[in-house]
């Protein structure tokens, strides 16, 4: 076999097309290959002091929810129950008309092992109507310490509260207090919420907490016509939690500053139409129990617009 | 001879410090008779609070036994430890822990309403007890008014104020002057006679010990 003579060659041409597309894949990896070792796998992920910024607000959060709140109402009562040695049954249906109120909450710092946070504020506890702390007191306060975490077994939250003996100790000792004579108070606001007149300071001699049996609210329930204001007729605790809404709503338009009785006025239309829809008896009883927290919010400048 | 209001046998309690056992009761046998007021004394750190909280119920974590008005508190759930410490012991703090928001004669009330005394009942005892520790014009006043030695006679009030088989003071006059120490431990001892108590009285000041029924001695863990 003869060796190939030169000329017998075939003439190679340029592909220009070729090699730019050649070329242009040649960049394409070296960018990725630049871009995948200057920002490492986890480009997508949070840095760790991202993380800590971004949980840590969630966790400021649990100082001052709505549900560590309620853990906070819940337990006051069953120590004040457990205090008292007697009238558990009683303390926990009171325990859903009060009304918890905590000022300037703060978290202390967190427990990173247990996820427990620390917290701290001034808390205020608001009695239902007909019953009372001794000396007629029907708001108790305190500065408290509370930490808020898993339990134990995993079911739920829990709330350790400490430095509480100032409301725990004359909560042990509530009692029944003279109602007001039944009248109707003239209306205030459109919205037709009115002051409740105060209740009588007079602590009777040693009962048992009850509730009224009666259902009158701060309304003429011979007027009644909304879902809402019939339900509030027709239910005691209901009824209770209505005069204690419009106390307060009361004191607070006494001493609000304009912008702060327009937002009463608002906030409060919104409210009639929420609870005239509600379908049971604990979203009406939910509905005023966020009502009267708001109504403090608004007077101390916390109210937020719902989201 | 009447069961002791008190009675604590082979009492100890320990805490881990940076993973260093500390032993603060090593076996504590004490008695206390029906109307007995007894000092016990110790160095600051010797126990003495230690002690007193094991013998109020205050805290758990100990073991041995502690017998109050012959009921063995071990053997007490939660509540009927609460139950116990509310209607048979009666504490006075180095600080007077009133509530702020209370007067003197409504933190002397609060404990009967506890307990389910009536509301007129009540009044009348505390102004009974207030009177007696020199206090019939500050019934209204709040602690926040009151001098560091009324407030400390209104806590000895209230510690009385339910007629407990026993009263624990821990440094009862730990943050008074001397003159003022002087008085109102002399008025704390008159009353709890007078009421028919016996008391546990935690102090370092041998003085104020001299003037009791008894003293014992707290030294490393154990009674001398």
């Amino acid at each position: 076999m003869s060796e190939p003579r030169e000329g017998d060659q075939p003439v190679r041409r340029t592909n220009w097309t070729m090699i730019g597309l050649i070329a242009g894949l040649i960049l394409l990896a070296m960018l990725v290959g630049y871009f995948a070792r200057s920002r490492g796998g986890n480009q997508d992920k949070l840095t760790n002091a991202q993380v800590s910024n971004e949980i840590v607000p969630a966790r400021e959060k649990q100082c001052a929810s709505a549900a560590t709140y309620d853990l906070i109402k819940t337990e006051l009562f069953r120590r004040a129950a457990q205090l008292r040695g007697s009238d558990q049954a009683a303390y926990d249906r009171l325990s859903a008309y009060a009304v918890v109120r905590m000022e300037n909450p703060v978290m202390e710092g967190e427990d990173s092992s247990t996820g427990a946070v620390n917290c701290s504020g001034s808390l205020s506890l608001d009695l239902p109507p007909g019953v009372a702390a001794a000396g007629g007191r029907r708001t108790l306060v305190s500065d408290v310490d509370y930490t808020v975490q898993q339990a134990a077994d995993k079911t739920g939250t829990v709330v350790l509260l400490r430095n509480a003996d100032a409301i725990i100790t004359p909560l042990a000792t509530l009692a029944r207090v003279e109602q007001p004579a039944t009248q109707r108070p003239a209306p205030v606001e459109a919205n037709g919420v009115a002051p409740e007149t105060a209740p009588s300071n007079e602590v009777q001699a040693a009962p048992a907490p009850s509730q009224s049996s009666a259902a009158t609210p701060s309304f003429d329930c011979a007027g009644a016509r909304s879902r809402g204001e019939v339900a509030v007729c027709a239910d005691p605790g209901l009824a209770a939690l209505d005069r204690n809404m419009a106390s307060q709503y009361g004191r607070a338009f006494a001493v609000a500053a304009p912008e702060q009785r327009v937002l009463l006025r608002d906030t409060a239309r919104r409210f009639y139409a929420y609870r005239d829809r509600c379908p049971d008896r604990k979203c009406i009883a939910d509905a005023y129990v966020g009502r009267i927290r708001e109504i403090h919010d608004i007077i101390e400048d916390r109210w937020q617009p719902p989201q | 001879m009447s069961e002791p209001v008190l009675e604590t046998r082979g009492l100890k309690r320990s805490f881990v410090q940076a993973g260093v056992t500390i032993e603060v009761l090593r076996g504590v046998d004490l008695a206390i008779a029906p109307g007995e007021i007894v000092g016990l004394l110790g160095p600051s750190g010797s126990g003495k609070s230690t002690l007193l909280q094991a013998v109020g119920l205050l805290e758990g974590g100990f073991s041995g036994s502690i017998r109050i008005n012959g009921q063995e508190a071990a053997k007490l759930n939660g509540a009927d430890r609460t139950d116990l410490r509310r209607d048979a012991l009666g504490f006075v703090y180095q600080f007077h822990h009133l509530l702020p928001d209370f007067d003197a004669r409504e933190n002397v009330m609060l404990p009967q309403l506890i307990k389910g005394r009536g509301a007129e009942e009540a009044r009348l005892r505390a102004e009974q007890l207030l009177g007696l520790l020199g206090l019939s014009e500050r019934l209204e006043h709040r602690p926040s008014k009151l001098s560091g030695g009324e407030q400390q006679r209104v806590a000895v009030a209230r510690a009385l104020a339910n007629k407990p088989p026993l009263v624990l003071a821990d440094e009862p006059t730990g943050n008074l002057d001397e003159h003022t120490a002087d008085a109102v431990l002399a008025q704390f001892l008159t009353l709890v006679r007078e009421e028919g108590s016996a008391a546990l009285v935690a102090t370092h000041n041998e003085r104020l010990a001299a003037r009791m029924d008894r003293v014992v001695r707290l030294h490393e863990g154990r009674l001398g």
